[in-house]
């Protein structure tokens, strides 16, 4: 891509990020309420967890309240991603926003809209949903198969909800390599956390002899109350419950394990109540990942990495399916184990 | 400086302010505290006498206005010229008069002990200080007859700072029993010597009326410097008056009642809703502290799957209320009522998503919540759903709550007009946001108080979601769920209240016999919080 943009300095970016906060209205609670004495037991929240992003923010989408005020910036972090709401029928959604009303909540599609940042166009975005409304500086956007230019400055709409798209000095190159060099940093199968768009930081290293159990925080045995059946299950290898609440709330207690079998390693979806997704495709059953998966649990994303054999993060090039309510047909799948439980 | 006369105009510095009124004088006119008025007719104080006492009390009343206790004058100017020194202060708040002893002896005692403990921060604050006043007279003060709070106006004898001593403390304690003496028995201060025999006697206490607990400390502490029971500082001067308080403090009585019914609906097969309370009645050390916590869940889902749901969100908030107030007591919980109901409904949340989990089969269902924490004079809510809360004071219903319904969503998109949307009957049913067992709601989603309801209310909307709203006798609040509020209109309501307004328990039975008689679709389910007045002192 052509150096339009000036080479700045990744470390900078990341310090303008810091001024999103997802998690004012938890944090400003826990500042008077110490939640763990009022639940009886300790969720463990790794403070790495909701670290800035470590990856140089490519664009912000700048959040306006009513009166045209600035309400919080969310990074964009990496070249192509899915924006809205997450519905567990639609598969994970790299971008969704905390604090929104319920009448913002109401407007936004599941997903709304993607993002892409083409090598000769430039940041593009294409409406995913036929039913909810997306503006661009006041002109409605409606087809589904096109992409429509998105510049520095321009007004997004999606349903109610406004926002400001604003692009950054960061070069693509430079965001490649600071990619790479956080995946070199991991010199064995790890499963990297990802954030709008890109890896962010944190991730889970993998090791052949021992099975892992990615969820959260849930009470001890001698805590849960009254609950003896708990007790079998009381094993989390990756506390997921430091994320920031949009996140956390579709991640289950206990969602899904890793164990290398028969040279692979294998994803066994474990929650029945939360989905897991391998390139946003649902799992009802274990499958082995390979090297460049993106596994999904809840709206929270993964980059499965094999320092064996590289694959970097792709792009969305499996298909999106734009599913439309108002047609006659309920577009509802239903999960094999469900529909056992249901007879 | 000599010659002054009323209604001269004197500067001091740069500041021109105009004599309105000889306040004090030792007698001798070498210390003289004048009622002064700026040129915005804002009054103030300006004391004249020599140098080295005007800069002995400026240096005593310097410091912030964060850190100074109310009740002390403040330094605004200080001009030195050669032996004598001016200076000017700010006044006695507007609404304080000149010390009066008849207002003094009429007021409620727990006002005239309030008054006198913060009189005492202030003068314990000046002895740290260095600046002792050898002695308070009543004319050095001024005192607001309302609520009986005063204020230092005048420091004459302030004159010589001497090393601290026993004596030196209680010269200026000593007037505190006085005046404790005369609010509590209503007549003149019989004098020291008098006074220590009477405390030396039980008939003759019991004769005069030296009856009030907590009373007879503070006197035996204020009479005399010397002995095991004096009162050695400002500070045990303090603790003493806060002894007596607590015996004064009559906290509000809280008097509940709930009730709940399936309902004669034919296709209403069981009860969804669930209500409970908890109340912590506790008196230690004479501090007495009430604290409660209140709340109606109305479950949805399938048959059992709401009932299930909402009877663990009730078990849960009570158990967490009880976690809160083991760990932080009941004093916290009145200073931030708010974010421990918010609090509560979170971790309310997260237990009903453990649920769904761990026991998927037999927990699909969901709630509504609405919660209300009264602790001392002081309460919160924490609300999700379309359950209400309401609070009836004065014979008006305020609205505590705003219902997560489509109809809001509809009204807030425009889309609907606010009179379409309370006649569209699937709007108003079809509930936005509930506690459920697949998703924990988010810290910002659960609600607390609305910005609007300060103004409603009178009070100040700075900070309402931490220190939440004042609690007065009289108060009734009621918790309802969707079928109680939406078969009982506001009108049959206070119609109810003025038939029951002592009453919770009746007043509970007869919303949900009034919802019964209209065959309501729905479960009602209602509770009643009634904030009893108590008796005054004296």
């Amino acid at each position: 891509m052509g150096s339009k943009f000036s080479i700045a300095n990744p470390a900078a970016s990341s310090r303008l990020d810091e001024g999103e906060r997802f998690d004012a209205a938890e944090a400003a609670l826990c500042a008077l309420v110490d939640l763990d004495v009022l639940r009886g037991w300790r969720e463990v929240r790794d403070p790495v967890l909701s670290a800035p992003h470590v990856l140089p923010a490519l664009a912000h989408l700048i959040r306006l309240d009513d009166d045209e005020r600035e309400l919080g910036r969310q990074g964009i972090y990496g070249p192509d991603l899915l924006v809205g709401r997450y519905h567990i029928q639609h598969g994970p959604v790299d971008l969704t926003f905390g604090g929104l009303r319920d009448h913002e909540t109401y407007k936004m599609g599941a997903p709304h809209l993607q993002i892409t940042l083409d090598h000769q166009r430039g940041w593009c975005l294409r409406p995913l949903s036929p039913t909810a409304t997306t503006t661009l500086d006041g002109v409605y956007v409606g087809e589904t198969q096109r992409l429509y230019g998105l510049r520095s400055g321009n007004v997004l709409r999606m349903g109610v909800a406004r926002f400001v798209f604003e692009g950054t000095d960061v070069s693509y190159e430079a965001w490649v390599g600071a990619r790479a060099q956080q995946l070199e940093a991991s010199t064995c199968p790890a499963l990297f956390l990802m954030r709008n768009g890109a890896i962010c930081g944190p991730r889970l290293e993998l090791d052949m002899d021992r099975a892992f159990v990615v969820g959260r925080s849930f009470p001890r045995p001698e805590e849960a109350p009254g609950q003896a059946r708990w007790a079998e299950h009381h094993s989390v290898d990756w506390d997921l419950a430091g994320l920031f609440e949009h996140e956390r709330k579709h991640v289950g207690f206990r969602h899904a394990r890793l164990v290398f079998e028969d040279g692979s390693w294998m994803l066994e979806p474990l929650s029945k109540r939360q989905r897991t997704y391998v390139n946003r495709s649902p799992i009802f059953e274990p499958i082995a990942l390979k090297p460049g998966d993106e596994v999904g649990m809840g709206s929270v994303l993964f980059h499965f990495h094999d320092p064996g054999q590289v694959v970097l993060p792709g792009r969305k090039d499996f298909a999106i399916e734009v599913v439309d309510w108002s047609a006659p047909r309920s577009p509802i799948t239903v999960a094999p184990n469900h529909a056992k439980d249901e007879q | 400086m000599k010659g002054w006369s009323l209604g001269q105009m004197v500067g001091v510095d740069t500041i021109e302010v105009r004599l309105v009124e000889e306040l004090q004088s030792d007698g001798a006119g070498r210390t003289v505290v004048y009622g002064v008025q700026d040129s915005q007719s804002q009054p103030g104080l300006l004391w004249l006498g020599e140098a080295s006492w005007a800069a002995r009390i400026q240096v005593a009343l310097d410091g912030s206005e964060d850190a100074r206790p109310p009740g002390l004058p403040h330094v605004q100017a200080c001009h030195i010229d050669g032996d004598r020194g001016m200076l000017l202060l700010s006044g006695p708040p507007p609404g304080s008069k000149p010390f009066d002893i008849w207002a003094w002896r009429h007021l409620e005692h727990i006002d005239a002990v309030r008054a006198l403990q913060r009189l005492s921060q202030a003068v314990g604050w000046l002895h740290q200080r260095g600046g002792w006043l050898q002695g308070i007279q009543r004319d050095d003060l001024f005192m607001d007859p309302a609520t009986g709070t005063l204020h230092l106006v005048g420091m004459v004898r302030a004159a010589e700072f001497e090393p601290q001593s026993v004596e030196a403390a209680w010269r200026d304690i000593r007037i505190f029993g006085e005046l404790a003496y005369e609010n509590f028995l209503g007549h003149e201060y019989p004098g020291g010597h008098q006074l220590v025999a009477l405390l030396q006697d039980r008939q003759a206490m019991i004769d005069t009326g030296l009856t009030a607990p907590g009373l007879s400390q503070v006197l035996a502490g204020t009479v005399t410097p010397y002995g095991d029971l004096a009162y050695s500082s400002a500070k045990s001067l303090w603790q003493g008056l806060e002894n007596l308080s607590h015996e004064l403090e009559q906290p509000l009585v809280l008097r509940v009642g709930s009730a709940s019914t399936l309902g004669n609906y034919i296709f209403r097969q069981n009860n969804q809703d669930s209500c409970g309370h908890a109340l912590v009645n506790s008196i230690c050390g004479s501090r007495k502290v009430r604290v409660g916590f209140f709340c109606v869940a109305d479950g949805i889902g399938g048959i059992q799957d709401g009932e299930r749901a909402s009877g663990l969100a009730v078990e849960t908030a009570c158990g967490a209320f009880a976690r809160a107030w083991g760990h932080y007591g009941g004093a916290a919980m009145e200073r931030a009522p708010v974010p421990f109901a918010r609090g509560i409904a979170k971790v309310t949340c997260q237990r009903l998503a453990l649920e769904g989990e761990f026991e998927p089969s037999s927990n699909r269902g969901g709630t509504t919540f609405t919660g209300l924490l009264i602790a001392g004079n002081r309460a919160g809510v924490c609300h999700i759903g379309d359950s209400r809360a309401v609070l009836v004071r004065d014979g008006e219903i305020i609205a505590l709550t705003k219902d997560h319904t489509l109809a809001t969503i509809l009204v807030r998109l425009g889309e609907l007009t606010p009179e379409e949307a309370e006649a569209s009957d699937t709007s108003q049913r079809t509930i936005s946001r509930f506690m459920s067992t697949a998703v924990e709601v988010e810290c910002d989603r659960i609600d607390g108080f609305q910005a609007e309801l300060a103004e409603q209310l009178g009070q100040t909307h700075n900070h309402l979601n931490t220190v939440g709203i004042a609690v007065k006798p009289n108060d009734i609040f009621i918790l309802t769920s969707d079928g109680a509020h939406g078969e009982v209109d506001h009108a049959t309501l206070r119609q109810l209240i003025r038939l029951y307004p002592k009453l919770p328990q009746k007043l509970c039975d007869a919303i949900v016999e009034h919802a019964l008689a209209r065959i309501g679709r729905d479960n009602s389910t209602v509770m009643a919080v009634l904030v009893e007045p108590t008796s005054p002192t004296r």
